[in-house]
């Protein structure tokens, strides 16, 4: 890669990532905290030093090496949420690394990413299978009845934008207007992995599937019924339906910031520090 | 003739393998589905249930002569009491006790083995087979890939733990089960330590390295902390350089001494 900043995000690359999918769950939660905290703060360095980067290849390179970070960081939250015995959001955070994961595949990958990526590939579906076993999801079947293009407004038909394309710095996207659904199954391998089931009735009681605890039936329906009276359907909580991510790194919030502390951190990390 | 006795003895154990089915649905299984995402309240709610089934379980022994439904209750006894360290595993794991908890995992793996080798029958074969998976998985993702200490050395007599005679003389197999008793070779005398390699599958998974010393720095393998010298002695290593290598106390086979466990590691650092 001949590129003016492909240097410099190699050494960002190497100096941070590896360290950070090395984590296991045993590790100490404090030192959980403390690179996922080190690799944020790497990231929000590295979007501002790089925010006047308007090659598209350029672009493409920062943003498949943020990905891969952000990715991490997920990776680290889930862990940490592990630890905490929060499984549902844990397993959010381990779908957040997926797609990140996939997301950053769409861009170009630095020299000797691939390792890392197919490691981290590997890594983060066997956490699944280890950690969140046996799960159960449901999967809504819908029509989309209007979608344009982010880029100029128009439908994806009447325009020549290519989605995951830069234009002027902007990354193009189809945007949804309108959808019908037309149904909701249960399934082992959904499209949308956060769908899922967290808890069960059965036998007057009502099991949670993240916690393996259970209560009587009863009192979770009434809860139920002042959810309701919010809103909120007791039964369809389970099925979360998620805003996706934007392409741009700098409107990426901090993941799992209320349980990160900072102040332990001495120094501000720089990108491509030796 | 050979044939037909075989069949006899599994359907017999079949039978009584349904009979222990309710307390092993009670402990066994509930306390094999067991997740890290569980409350940790929850796994000890399991773990401390697990033993109460184990106490009822032993009670079970007392005048029993029936060979096999004797032999079937060790095995149930070896699988709760592997499920109870998979427990304390999982458990450790919330609590950044890494290295405790790998030792509870290696126990669980060893514990289980001894169950497989004294014969299992009807639906426990199926979920000891699922759970010998789980727990391989678990080795796999939740601990690091640290080096194994493997040590070397040369015995001259061996001795048979079942009869008491000379391995050479009897006709007892290291590793097999006679009546439920697993017969080991022990050291008759002191054996000579020959070299200590450093290895990726050992014989023993619970001697390995637990930290690293790189660029004037100690680094915690289960911890993935790193910390400085405390003094110039331990920079020079000689404090501490043998604290990886941990010796154990093997498990008793005889359910009768297994104490609870969560209380005092059964492992001791060799000095």
């Amino acid at each position: 890669m001949t590129l003016p900043t492909a240097k410099t995000l190699q050494r960002f690359f190497n100096r941070h990532m590896p360290k950070a999918m090395n984590a296991h769950v045993c590790y100490d939660r404090a030192e959980l905290v403390r690179r996922l905290c080190r690799l944020q703060r790497v990231r929000l360095v590295a979007v501002k030093r790089f925010e006047s980067v308007t090659l598209r290849d350029e672009k493409h390179l920062l943003y498949g090496v943020l990905s891969l970070n952000r990715s991490l960081e997920h990776y680290l939250a889930s862990l940490i949420l592990l630890k905490d015995s929060d499984g549902l959001k844990a397993w959010s955070q381990l779908v957040s690394a997926e797609e990140r994961l996939t997301s950053a595949l769409n861009h170009y990958l630095i020299d000797g990413a691939k390792p890392l990526v197919e490691g981290l590939t590997r890594l983060l579906k066997e956490c699944a299978e280890v950690y969140f076993p046996q799960l159960v999801f449901s999967s809504v079947r819908y029509e989309f009845l209007g979608e344009h293009c982010s880029i100029c407004g128009l439908a994806p038909l009447e325009c020549e934008h290519q989605p995951f394309e830069f234009y002027d710095g902007r990354l193009c996207e189809r945007v949804v207007d309108k959808m019908e659904i037309l149904g909701i199954d249960f399934v082992e391998e959904p499209r949308n992995r956060r769908a899922v089931s967290y808890q069960w009735d059965g036998d007057g009681r009502t099991y949670n599937v993240f916690r393996g605890t259970s209560r009587p039936l009863t009192e979770a329906a009434e809860e139920r019924d002042e959810a309701t009276g919010l809103g909120i359907l007791g039964h369809e909580r389970g099925i979360v339906t998620s805003v996706p991510e934007t392409n741009d790194p700098k409107h990426w919030r901090s993941v799992f910031d209320p349980l990160v502390d900072c102040s332990d951190l001495s120094s501000t990390p720089t990108v491509g520090e030796a | 003739m050979r044939e037909s006795k075989r069949t006899v003895s599994l359907l017999l154990r079949q039978r009584i393998a349904k009979s222990h089915d309710r307390a092993l649905h009670r402990g066994f299984a509930h306390g094999a589905s067991a997740r890290l995402c569980f409350d940790q309240q929850e796994l000890r709610r399991r773990l401390s249930r697990l033993e109460r089934v184990r106490t009822v379980l032993l009670g079970r022994f007392s005048g029993n002569e029936n060979q096999d439904e004797v032999l079937l209750l060790r095995a149930v006894l070896f699988l709760c009491r592997s499920t109870e360290d998979y427990l304390a595993c999982l458990i450790l794991l919330k609590e950044s006790e890494g290295h405790r908890a790998w030792g509870h995992l290696i126990d669980a793996q060893e514990t289980l083995a001894t169950a497989g080798r004294i014969g299992l029958a009807g639906p426990l074969i199926d979920l000891f087979r699922s759970y010998r998976d789980s727990l391989s998985r678990l080795q796999n993702v939740a601990f690091p890939n640290p080096l194994h200490v493997s040590a070397s050395m040369e015995m001259s007599e061996k001795i048979c733990s079942v009869c008491g005679e000379s391995l050479l003389d009897c006709d007892h197999e290291p590793g097999k089960m006679y009546q439920g008793t697993e017969c080991h070779a022990m050291v008759g005398k002191a054996p000579h330590l020959r070299e200590i390699s450093f290895v990726k599958v050992p014989r023993n998974p619970r001697a390995l390295l637990t930290e690293l010393r790189q660029d004037g720095k100690r680094i915690d393998l289960f911890r993935g902390t790193e910390r400085s010298f405390q003094s110039e002695v331990e920079a020079a290593g000689a404090y501490g350089e043998w604290e990886g290598v941990i010796t154990t106390v093997s498990l008793s086979s005889d359910p009768f001494e297994w104490g609870p466990v969560l209380g005092p590691y059964r492992s001791t650092l060799a000095e």
